[in-house]
């Protein structure tokens, strides 16, 4: 196996990925917003910090936005 | 309008002071269910809102939408909410991602764990508001309109309380408006009903009572016209907020009273 493939889980879901950073992973999931947040196994993570945030296996991220909601 | 009334009717010299802000809207505008997101800028053009609400949720991957923040007017107010939390500490959790998301310091506290009845957490609510309102936020709280949880709540630093007017998303009107009523003479924070009201003559009831503001979202996106309807609320609450300004008059328990005088009536000057 590819040692820079990792399992990671995205928003609930296990998936694997090579990226190294969060910023790398929004490349990798082809996400081209603003007004992102992530949480990295619990920590809040501003965009601006995305890619300095590197990423490991067995990492648990969430990765929200805004919404319509009333 | 013409001149005379909009300086009877005038609302500008009349704000609403909420986490230091000076709102000259007392419309406050829900984005949920809007079949476009594009019309959001209309909706707050017509209608002169200046405060309005958006949800967090996780990034769909397998669809890509636009961001909404992209819609919102920049002097518009962002007020994020907690929907989705089922937990005073979901609550928290969402209320500062919110703000690591860049939206500001305002939340509005909405935690629901009953998901057939859709109603307010209040035990909840107050334990949320207490965490935030200590981190700095500018923390409104959607509740039923009980009076010991708006008590709760000002003494937790919430903002401002926000009671239900009917279940939520219902279009029913201003069904606990009793209970309002109670929140009115006794909270000494303003009052949003947030919640239930379905049409523009219910708003401006409120308003007449003496609520600060409202908080409209299903009754604009499930109209017809949404656009038409977001300006016809926003008369409403303008039209209710003057009335609660003058002072309704007299409410006779029975009876009746002309309007004419009773002196002097023609038939009576001839029969003298």
């Amino acid at each position: 196996m590819d040692p820079q493939v990792k399992d990671i889980t995205l928003n609930g879901e296990t998936r694997s990925s090579r990226a190294q950073s969060l910023s790398e992973l929004l490349v990798e999931l082809g996400v081209n917003e603003t007004a992102l947040v992530a949480e990295l196994n619990g920590s809040i993570v501003p965009q601006t910090d995305f890619t300095s945030t590197g990423i490991s296996a067995g990492d648990t991220i969430e990765l929200v936005r805004f919404v319509g909601g009333g | 309008m013409s001149n005379l009334q909009e300086t009877y009717a005038r609302t500008d010299d009349d704000p609403l002071l909420l986490g230091g802000r000076v709102l000259k809207s007392r419309l406050f505008l829900g984005t949920g269910k809007l079949g476009r997101e594009d019309l959001i800028p209309e909706l707050a053009h017509v209608s002169g809102a200046q405060v309005i609400t958006v949800a967090m949720r996780r990034v769909d991957l397998s669809s890509r939408k636009g961001n909404i923040l992209a819609h919102v007017p920049d002097h518009m107010q962002l007020l994020p909410n907690t929907s989705g939390a089922r937990t005073a500490e979901e609550a928290v959790r969402i209320a500062r991602l919110s703000r690591a998301c860049g939206a500001g310091d305002w939340i509005k506290i909405e935690v629901i764990s009953d998901a057939a009845n859709l109603l307010p957490d209040g035990y909840a609510t107050a334990k949320a508001t207490e965490i935030l309102a200590k981190e700095g936020f500018v923390v409104l709280p959607y509740i039923n309109p009980d009076l010991y949880v708006a008590r709760d709540l000002v003494n937790a630093g919430a903002a401002a309380v926000m009671p239900l007017g009917a279940p939520i998303g219902s279009n029913r009107g201003l069904q606990t408006k009793e209970m309002i009523r109670i929140l009115i003479a006794e909270i000494n924070l303003p009052i949003i009903v947030d919640a239930g009201l379905g049409a523009p003559s219910q708003a401006c009831e409120a308003m007449e009572m003496g609520v600060s503001a409202c908080l409209v979202n299903t009754a604009i996106a499930t109209a017809a016209n949404p656009t038409r309807m977001a300006a016809a609320f926003a008369l409403a609450i303008a039209s209710g907020r003057a009335a609660h300004l003058a002072g309704l008059g007299r409410v006779l328990d029975k009876g009746s009273a002309a309007s004419s005088p009773e002196e002097g009536r023609l038939t009576a000057f001839l029969e003298t």
